[in-house]
């Protein structure tokens, strides 16, 4: 292989981990916003638990379970109206589907209550004859507690610095690769370039693309959350989901989410936020790193 | 023939780098402009190449006025005059050959043409090993070879070299002024610009234009 082909492959090698790494942090970022979004969704949604129960249809169809914390756990309610089961599940604003209103589907759990407390309970309705399925989801608690305790507030505030400090990198990185681009462009205009194919090299223009391709697919997934959010949270409450995209993520992958995966979900997430944020860190170690490679190569 | 009518460029009012310089130069012609530091020489072979738009005044190529042109055709205007200026460096993290190769490939040269040109002048003044190198790795004389051939790789009919020797040891700056008395000789039209003295144009047949604070003091034919 010759000396010129040689650096031709490794440019091109390198062009291209850096354009997967703009991609890469596009979706990664695109993921931690809509993450967060779902966080502070979830901070403003007063209940935290969801259960889910599919009563007999035959012996206690027009029956709901409905909890409130100062009639105890468990509150065997009269019939409720299509309007108050709406209420009750919070779609005042959206047309349920039928899926959701029948079978009867009801919950909800406030969220003082304990995770133990919870799974007595819901053992408690699983043995009762009327009730055909349980259908159980900690995760809310489960993250909530979560959140609770002093060491998964340090490994996640941790993870925002080492998010911050990727995103700081980063646009030192993208200043760095527009001030060398402006400053190409600047010689092409004096050296007689006009339109936008004389000012910027091909490898620029594609750069340029990418990076226009990661704000477009971070606007999308935020538009996406915003959009099917409501109508996502709906469906997959019928299933035991709440509507997080990163547990239907999990879900996909993994098959059927355990009633108590807020761990395996978190992991999940974790790992995927890791994998993503690796090529965008291989781009930014790689630009020093480059210093080191042998002239011939560069 | 280049005409410049009354040119006066004021960044800031009150502040006059050029005040009224008029000047006819006859295509072919060698004009040497000399004044000492922020004389104006710069700024007016910035104006000459379009890069800059005068306060005031006019630059004439033959009946076609550039400050007249519209924007969309000052490129090609551009494209005919080959430049030697030190804020032009060779891109930095570019190979060196892919700085030169420039105003061909603007041009619309394919790529690999362009590179072979360069390489034929890179050949002729011994600078085939630096092609591929970064600029950072070249000596001052092998930049200023660089980007001489930078500034005549496309044949232009106008040269504007403003400190062409700069940076430059005293074998490869008597060398560059050769380069540019045979270009001169080819045809071109040059104006060259420098604040010292320069022994070897005062061998050749070249109009002095002397500069001083913005005004031609001094207009010496050969």
């Amino acid at each position: 292989m010759t000396l010129r082909r040689t650096r031709r492959i490794s440019g091109l090698l390198w062009h291209a981990a850096t354009l997967g790494g703009v991609v890469a942090w596009g979706v990664w970022f695109g993921v931690l916003v809509a993450t967060f979004a779902f966080w502070l969704q979830a901070q403003r949604d007063p209940f935290t638990v969801g259960v889910v129960f599919a009563l007999d249809a035959d012996a206690a169809a027009q029956t709901f379970v409905v909890t409130a914390p100062e009639t105890g756990p468990w509150q065997r309610a009269e019939r409720l109206s299509d309007d108050a089961v709406r209420a009750l599940l919070r779609f005042e604003e959206s047309e349920p589907t039928a899926a959701l209103v029948l079978p009867p589907v009801v919950r909800l759990v406030p969220r003082e209550w304990e995770a133990n407390a919870l799974a007595d309970a819901v053992g408690a309705l699983r043995a009762r004859p009327d009730v055909r399925q349980v259908v159980y989801d900690a995760l809310w608690l489960a993250r909530w507690q979560a959140w609770q305790t002093w060491g998964t507030r340090l490994v996640q505030g941790l993870g925002a610095l080492v998010a911050l400090l990727w995103f700081a990198a980063l646009c030192a990185l993208i200043a760095h690769a527009a001030r060398a681009t402006a400053e190409a462009c600047a010689l092409r205009f004096a050296l007689g370039g006009g339109r936008i194919a004389t000012l910027l090299p091909l490898w620029q223009r594609v750069w340029l693309g990418a990076l226009l391709a990661a704000g477009f697919a971070i606007l999308f997934v935020l538009a996406a959350f915003q959009w099917l959010n409501p109508a996502w949270s709906a469906w997959l409450s019928a299933y035991g989901f709440d509507g997080d995209p990163l547990r239907l993520l999990a879900h996909r992958f993994v098959g059927a989410v355990p009633a108590d995966s807020g761990a395996l979900v978190v992991v999940l997430s974790g790992a995927a936020a890791v994998l993503a944020a690796f090529p965008p860190a291989l781009v930014v170690l790689a630009y020093p790193l480059r210093a080191l490679l042998p002239r011939s190569l560069r | 023939m280049i005409r410049v009518q009354d040119l006066t460029y004021a960044p800031q009012p009150g502040l006059a780098i050029l005040a009224g310089v008029t000047l006819t130069i006859a295509r072919g012609e060698w004009v040497w402009l000399r004044g000492a530091r922020h004389a104006g020489k710069s700024v007016l072979l910035r104006i000459i190449a379009a890069l800059l738009r005068p306060t005031q005044g006019e630059v004439w190529w033959d009946d076609v006025s550039l400050q007249r042109l519209p924007a969309r055709a000052l490129p090609y205007w551009r494209r005919r005059v080959g430049m030697l200026f030190t804020e032009w460096p060779l891109i930095a993290d570019q190979p060196v050959i892919e700085s030169v190769a420039l105003p061909l490939i603007i041009q619309g040269t394919p790529r690999r043409r362009a590179h072979a040109r360069v390489r034929q002048w890179f050949d002729e003044l011994g600078l085939a090993e630096q092609a591929e190198l970064l600029p950072h790795e070249l000596s001052g004389s092998e930049r200023q070879l660089a980007l001489w051939v930078r500034a005549v790789l496309h044949a232009p009919i106008l040269l504007l070299l403003d400190e062409p020797t700069a940076g430059a040891c005293a074998e490869t700056a008597m060398r560059l002024w050769r380069l540019i008395a045979a270009a001169h000789a080819a045809g071109a039209t040059v104006l060259v610009a420098t604040g010292g003295d320069v022994p070897f144009l005062h061998e050749h047949p070249v109009r002095r234009v002397t500069l001083v604070r913005g005004r031609v003091v001094e207009d010496v034919h050969p």
